[in-house]
């Protein structure tokens, strides 16, 4: 298989993009003119009018570090590398906007964090290890107890720090000595007990690594700043920045774990529901803090995992799930920015409740559909919010061009009419697999079919 | 031991608290006493073995001035602060600065996160070298899943977590260098064969509130306008005191006595009816749960405690020769009447006595005091207040004779 950089390093290659540009009539465009146009594009379709073309704008994780040649264990450890060859491979596909780095975990940090809810390529700690060219894992587990629910409402900073951050990061284990309220909250307490919380040694650790973490960290915003940086000065805005989460998935990925999550539908409700309501403010916190390093892009990626049809009946739903996600959705519109669910999985029997959402919230949220029916999405409220996808992953790897081309263009002729739409893949975007001329044949067919004007 | 479990040992036991006394005997200045740990464990070592007590009084009772400076401590003012609103002049006593650090509306925020509050509002209000704790992560930043791998290194990296981690090693040297010179001080009367009172402390949980939250004035408006969410509160910071403490004790196992210096439930701070309803019931959770891990409790009823004496006499008749009362103004030979068979008693030469006395009254005040009280054990001499910081020598010298002189059960 050719890596698509190789594109770069030929003269001859390079001759014929610049051929093949100046046939899509844009190489006398210069970059910051290309960014202007592919921004509004972008944000035009998301406020529900139509833009000049249908903008396409793919989803990845590892394709471009394996068509970059990389192994993902590097391109968990070398992110520097990891951006290259997002820009690279993604640039020259000529699409609408790049994603931003977050979908590859650093796993040096994780590392030094001592990262009990992965598993990965790399990892330190054989415990957590997986082989170079495995993709990532959450590791399900109940990091909060059921009969911990009491306790956590009734101190919940305390038992976060005490009980659940040490059972999540092995290296941050000795924050469980850390002080009993009632040594903080009287001064003569705090006079003993933090010193003597610090001489811990298990504390001793958590500076060294929350240090090393910190240093880190620096080092992981300025790749990331670099990234997009370097993709605007070659004309490509930035797609999504910032992450939140649906509350109830923030508990059933990594507090109480999906089976803990599912029978406290039935065991717990109450607990289950007032736990939910103690993640909102965080999320939006979550997903303001690391958006709002980049002002500009509007979108915050918003995964949702046991929201899928299948998961729970939508009595469920409704009690459980979409309470507190709408509320963060609505935090983070009340800030100015555009919740960009990710709804992997199928949400056919949800399309009501998305509708009744989106008619609340014309041109400010965006829905990325993996196997939902889209023709009914876009019957349902394709007037009022933008939807993104969902060319099959399946159809990426394994189809051939035409077959991609076809889909795309029956997507668009769905789709498209009065703007809001996307193009993009289903689960994931682009698979970490995908065939490149697949992946071309998308993008193409999106120049061949997608203009509303020229 | 067997004052405390009511049987009569050699001799009445001879055990003054005092703060600053042997430092001034010894030429220092208050300030100097708060700031040089170690020339203060030497003062004390010379004049406590000279007097001759039975027990000695931890250091601690002094504070630590750089050690609260390290914290930049702002509810007590002192001698040689480092800040200039906290400092008073060389010789003057350390004082609590009272104030509202907890305001009335934040009752519900405390409640429903203790640890958090504490860390985000509290503590930058106590000390104002910790002010970059209020920007310590939420619940829901220190949880957000797998994004903490993101979220947690986004907050150490900030400032503010930079200057917390200076912050705390700064406080924890000058607490080492505190600490070394207390141990110093133990083991050099150990090896005189002098031991510790006591090294374990805890407070009652209303005078938490009134000391550190919401202010004597706060506290005392609560009663009348807050009584339900007071009552909560209290409640919850029972059961953390307790284990705290016992912490503390297996840390040190030779030392049982738990200190609890009793301020707002004073005759005069409040009527008996509030003192039943908010002041005694978590305070007696409290010493039940010392002395079910056997540990001592010792109440100091700092002020008059007389109208209190029918509780007080209820409780030492329900955990017989477990714990010690230690009174101030109270008329102990009516506590002994009322409940010294079931409670080490422990007082009260006055203050006023030892100041501006001679030997001879403060010989006869310990005479009738010895007589009246010693009868049967579960007795241990002490001044009001602890030798009082001027108090004159030679008072000290009487009353510690007069412990010999008088207070022999048999030789």
């Amino acid at each position: 298989m050719p890596h698509l950089s190789m594109a770069f390093i030929g003269n001859n290659e390079k001759s014929i993009i610049k051929k093949r540009l100046k046939k899509m009539n844009l190489s006398e465009k210069k970059p910051r003119e290309l960014y202007k146009e592919r921004y509004e594009r972008i944000m035009t379709t998301i406020s529900i009018e139509e833009p000049d073309r249908v903008p396409i704008v793919p989803g990845v994780m590892f394709y471009p570090t394996e068509q970059y040649g990389m192994t993902k264990r590097e391109a968990m450890y070398d992110l520097a590398k990891t951006a290259k060859a997002y820009s690279e491979v993604l640039t020259s596909l000529n699409i609408d906007a790049l994603p931003p780095l977050l979908s590859i975990w650093p796993g040096e940090l994780m590392d030094i964090l001592g990262a009990r809810v992965f598993k990965w390529p790399g990892a330190a700690d054989e415990n957590y290890r997986l082989e170079d060219h495995l993709p990532f894992q959450f590791v399900e587990g109940e990091y909060l107890k059921a009969e911990e629910y009491g306790e956590l409402f009734e101190d919940p900073t305390g038992t976060i720090l005490k009980k659940v951050i040490p059972r999540q990061f092995g290296a941050l284990q000795g924050f469980s000595e850390f002080p009993e309220f009632s040594n903080l909250a009287s001064g003569l307490g705090v006079m003993f007990s933090l010193p003597v919380f610090n001489a811990m040694p298990g504390t001793k650790r958590i500076n060294d690594v929350l240090n090393a973490a910190s240093e880190y960290f620096m080092k992981y915003i300025s790749i990331t700043n670099n990234y997009v940086n370097s993709i605007k000065k070659l004309g490509f805005p930035l797609f999504n920045s910032g992450i939140a989460l649906a509350p109830f998935d923030v508990i059933s990925d990594l507090l109480r774990g999906m089976r803990g999550s599912m029978l406290d539908m039935y065991r717990h409700p109450e607990e289950l529901k007032k736990l939910t309501n103690m993640f909102i403010e965080g999320q939006i916190k979550a997903g303001l803090q690391l958006a709002q390093m980049t002002p500009k892009v509007k979108v915050i990626f918003m995964p949702l995992h046991r929201g899928a049809d299948g998961f729970m009946s939508n009595e469920q739903f409704e009690e459980f799930y979409w309470p507190g996600l709408t509320s963060v959705m609505e935090g983070l519109i009340k800030h100015n920015f555009i919740p960009g669910l990710f709804l992997e999985g199928g949400y056919n029997e949800r399309l009501e409740y998305l509708a009744d959402f989106a008619k609340n919230h014309k041109g400010k949220v965006l829905y990325w559909f993996d196997r939902t029916d889209l023709s009914k999405a876009k019957e349902l409220f394709g007037d009022h919010a933008c939807i993104k996808g969902n060319i099959p992953g399946s159809l990426l790897n394994a189809g051939t061009p035409q077959q991609v081309e076809d889909y795309v263009r029956e997507s668009i002729e769905k789709c498209a009419e009065g703007g809001g739409y996307i193009i993009d893949g289903g689960v994931s975007g682009i698979p970490d697999e995908a065939k490149p001329e697949n992946v071309k044949a998308m993008t193409d067919a999106v120049f061949k079919y997608g203009w509303y004007r020229k | 031991m067997d004052a405390i479990s009511l049987k009569e040992p050699d001799r009445v036991p001879l055990t003054p608290l005092a703060h600053f006394y042997p430092m001034i005997q010894k030429g220092m200045t208050k300030q100097e006493a708060m700031y040089d740990s170690s020339k203060s464990a030497q003062a004390a070592i010379e004049i406590y073995t000279e007097l001759n007590v039975d027990q000695v009084i931890s250091l601690a009772q002094i504070n630590n001035g750089p050690l609260m400076d390290a914290l930049g401590l702002k509810y007590f003012k002192w001698p040689g602060a480092a800040d200039e609103k906290q400092k008073l002049s060389d010789n003057q006593p350390f004082q609590f600065a009272e104030g509202e650090y907890m305001k009335a509306d934040e009752y519900e925020e405390f409640i429903a996160d203790p640890t958090g509050f504490s860390i985000r509002k509290l503590i930058p209000r106590h000390f104002s070298m910790l002010s970059f704790f209020s920007e310590f992560p939420d619940v829901g930043s220190l949880t957000d899943g797998f994004l903490s791998v993101l979220t947690l290194p986004l907050f150490f990296s900030s400032p503010a977590a930079a200057k917390i981690i200076e912050t705390i090693q700064e406080i924890t040297k000058a607490y080492k260098n505190y600490i070394g010179d207390m141990i110093f001080y133990e083991n050099q009367l150990k090896k005189m064969g002098f031991p510790l009172q006591f090294l374990n402390y805890t407070q009652a949980p209303f005078d938490l509130v009134s000391d550190f939250l919401r202010g004597m004035k706060g506290s005392m408006l609560d009663m009348y306008r807050k009584p339900e969410e007071l009552k909560k509160l209290l409640d919850i910071l029972t059961q953390p005191a307790i284990n705290v403490t016992a912490d503390i004790a297996q840390l040190f196992p030779r030392y049982r006595v738990v200190f609890i210096a009793l301020h707002r439930g004073a005759d005069g701070f409040m009527s008996l009816k509030q003192f039943e309803e908010f002041y005694w019931p978590t305070l007696t959770t409290v010493m039940d749960g010392l002395i079910k891990r056997g540990l001592i409790p010792m109440p100091h009823f700092q002020g008059k405690y007389d109208d209190r004496f029918p509780y007080l006499e209820e409780y030492a008749k329900r955990n017989k020769g477990k714990l010690i009362y230690r009174f101030g103004q109270s008329d102990i030979i009516r506590a002994k009447e009322m409940f010294g068979n079931y409670v080490c008693l422990r007082g009260n030469v006055p203050s006023s006595l030892l100041n501006v006395g001679t030997p001879l009254q403060i010989e006869e005040y310990m005479k009738n005091c010895i007589e009246k009280v010693s009868v049967g054990g579960g007795y241990l001499i002490d001044a009001v207040a602890g030798i009082p910081d001027e108090a004159k020598p030679e008072n000290v010298k009487a009353m510690c004779d007069a412990a010999f002189k008088y207070g022999v059960y048999r030789k």
